[in-house]
């Protein structure tokens, strides 16, 4: 009894559970309005469909516990595939196109690090820049049209194969990444730099941390799960769109925060950005199960960032104001 | 990973509890909100005057008493069509108000961002799984196809509105029932054959291309060609887009180059910018001939100038209305689906006061 006591205590001291309890409770509030919610094939949809943004949204956050953030996540997302596509229309092999577009996205984020840190300019303006640009390389160089991503059915299946019911390789990826990233951020020295760069950079500084170059590999990470995901989604989809990913900067950002990650940097999880993540897609999905008008699904995202946001300020205040009691 | 002490986690429950209350109240309320807006009672009196036409209609959305024609049948239109196109809205409408008249439910699906391919088909595969009675979607993307398929072969009847496939038989065989929408090669040729009464045969013509190698503007272009070839008339094509400061630039130049031009036809609705052009210059409405298609406020604006002659409404309520209207039908007196060609409105000096005003309310 005592042990289950403490489990509850437990998990009631992580800093997750508040997101989690709205995931748990927007699950029953489906499920309880249209059971179909929860029938195998729509299961299997949300399960496929979640990791592509759910990567992004690993490099965001990371990046936004670093105290940096990235607006250039859903142009990168695009521009990658694209970038893809057309070094194999040049004649290059798919794998090793798959493999140079990703170096490419790390390049890209390598030069948004950089300039932000050499230059002082906030990253706020350096990645609204790697917005318009990258969406605007996209633009240009297909005037506008969609291009076809004609793979080779080994690659498809790496990247976004049926391995098992309810298990696709997307899925694999993600909660690859998702556990490297957790094991970086909260076993590694590296993971503990991350924190404090973005927490108190002069304290960090005195700790003997380059906070610079923990900020250019952020980047560097934040893009390169961009490309990622924006592969991903091509090989599925079979197409590049050149707006692909428009907009999903701000969605990114929104599942982080939801996730728990401070806007301010120096706070956040790996762990709540995965299950925000799942929340964002299933209120989207759920939305359209219970045949609610789609204009509905901005006003639910906005109440739960709001909501979850105010809870994890509430215990914050809560765990600064003990710590100075005792 | 932070830790609290068991005060703190106490409290914390305590916060998240409220929080479920609030998030289901929500839920509940989002809901219920949605569902409402079929089941109210209104009458809606509306006069329309126009020069030539005054007309009255009475709307009345009785949901909740008189038609249960099809009460029970749910239907999904899925689009490509983000939630601020304004296009959108009218092929909306309509499709609301063939629910109201027959009483079945019908939602709308429209991407938060326009034309966003991945949200739409994570959309089309939730509709699958909730397994509506019927589902309409343009086909503005081929990768979609592989989705009509998909739910034919789960059982459920599909309806292309607005976008055929570039294919017509890539769309039967995928199992698309009918096309309800603007037949785009022979309303090219529509056009220009209306207009052409305001220009003499063997004229020069120029076509402007708002969407060069587009599916649609190339349809619609081809269309136009044919017409001005079995006219006689020279032509040429100006690839622009719908920056309407770029369209300005380059028909102000084409026009310099070229004063022998007697017609300007746009397949997108950017052509009034030569009437601009030409008002500027001084030249009277009419001495040249401009065609163009859809009902904008820009096109509106330069018909009742008297510059522009023609444009080609593709009737967009009717791409949400009539849909809806088959697949009734075809649930509940197993009648077939079948081709509608929404695209041969005609707007000129005569009407462009009734649809002016209509297209204010949504209807054109």
């Amino acid at each position: 009894m005592l042990r289950y006591k403490s489990l509850i205590v437990t998990s009631l001291q992580r800093k997750e559970i508040s997101v989690a309890t709205i995931l748990f409770g927007t699950i029953i509030s489906f499920y309880s309005i249209q059971p179909v919610f929860l029938s195998p094939s729509n299961i299997d949809v949300l399960l496929r469909i979640t990791p592509e943004l759910g990567i992004v949204a690993l490099g965001v956050t990371l990046l936004m516990i670093g105290g940096e953030f990235d607006l250039s996540v859903g142009s990168v997302f695009g521009f990658i595939p694209m970038v893809t596509i057309l070094l194999i229309e040049s004649g290059i092999p798919p794998t090793l196109a798959i493999v140079s577009g990703l170096l490419i996205s790390t390049l890209v984020g390598l030069t948004h690090g950089v300039v932000t840190v050499k230059t002082g300019i906030p990253s706020f303006i350096t990645t609204l820049g790697g917005l318009l640009i990258w969406r605007g390389v996209s633009l240009a160089v297909t005037g506008g049209l969609p291009k076809y991503m004609t793979m080779p059915p080994e690659i498809i299946f790496f990247f976004s194969g049926k391995i098992a019911p309810f298990i696709h390789m997307q899925m694999i990826w993600f909660f690859a990444l998702a556990g490297f990233f957790y094991y970086i951020l909260e076993r590694t020295k590296f993971g503990n730099w991350i924190y404090a760069t973005g927490g108190r950079k002069e304290v960090a500084r005195a700790m003997g941390v380059n906070t610079d170059r923990v900020k250019i590999v952020l980047f560097t990470l934040s893009s390169l799960m961009a490309g990622m995901g924006g592969i991903i989604q091509s090989i599925r989809l079979g197409q590049a769109l050149p707006n692909q990913g428009d907009g999903l900067e701000f969605d990114a950002i929104a599942v982080a925060v939801i996730g728990g990650t401070s806007l301010f940097g120096g706070s956040g999880t790996i762990l709540g950005t995965v299950i925000a993540e799942y929340l964002s897609r299933i209120i989207e999905n759920g939305l359209i199960i219970i045949r609610a008008p789609s204009y509905y699904f901005r006003l639910y995202i906005g109440l739960v960032i709001v909501i979850a946001v105010t809870v994890n300020i509430y215990i914050l205040r809560r765990s600064i104001r003990s710590r100075v009691e005792s | 990973m932070s830790r609290v002490t068991r005060r703190q986690a106490i409290s914390r429950a305590a916060a998240i509890g409220a929080i479920v209350g609030v998030g289901a109240i929500a839920g509940i309320g989002g809901y219920l909100a949605g569902s409402a807006t079929g089941r109210e009672t209104r009458t809606v009196t509306a006069t329309i005057g126009g020069a030539t036409v005054t007309q009255t209609r009475v709307i009345t959305e009785t949901v909740a008493g008189a038609p249960d024609f099809a009460k029970g049948l749910r239907f999904t239109y899925i689009t490509h069509g983000g939630e601020e196109n304004v296009f959108w809205n009218s092929v909306h409408l309509g499709m609301r108000e063939a629910a109201k008249l027959t009483g079945c439910d019908a939602v709308m699906i429209r991407p938060k961002r326009e034309g966003d391919l991945a949200q739409e088909v994570a959309a089309f595969e939730a509709t699958i799984a909730e397994k509506p009675d019927g589902i309409i979607v343009p086909i503005a993307y081929t990768e979609l196809l592989t989705y009509v398929k998909k739910a034919t072969d789960s059982g459920i009847p599909v309806i292309v509105a607005n976008i055929d496939a570039p294919d017509p038989n890539d769309r039967i065989k995928a199992g698309g029932l009918s096309y309800i929408g603007q037949y785009l090669e022979p309303a090219g040729y529509f056009l220009a054959k209306t207009l052409s009464k305001y220009f003499p045969r063997g004229s020069h013509a120029l076509i402007l291309i708002e969407g060069p190698g587009q599916v649609w503007a190339e349809e619609r272009a081809k269309g136009i060609q044919r017409f001005l070839k079995e006219y006689d008339c020279t032509f040429d094509r100006l690839d622009v887009s719908f920056d309407l400061a770029v369209v300005e630039s380059r028909v102000s130049a084409y026009l310099e180059a070229n004063p022998q031009t007697k017609a300007v036809f746009s397949v997108g609705y950017t052509s009034p910018i030569a009437g601009k052009v030409l008002k500027s210059k001084g030249v009277p409405p009419g001495s040249v001939a401009i065609g163009t298609f859809d009902i904008v406020p820009l096109v509106i604006e330069w018909i009742k100038e008297g510059y522009v002659q023609v444009a080609i409404d593709q009737q967009p309520y009717l791409q949400g209305f009539l849909p809806i209207i088959q697949l009734v039908l075809m649930k509940k007196y197993g009648l077939s689906a079948w081709d509608v060609n929404t695209g041969n409105a005609v707007v000129d000096q005569s009407n462009v006061s009734l649809v002016e005003e209509l297209s204010r309310k949504g209807y054109r």
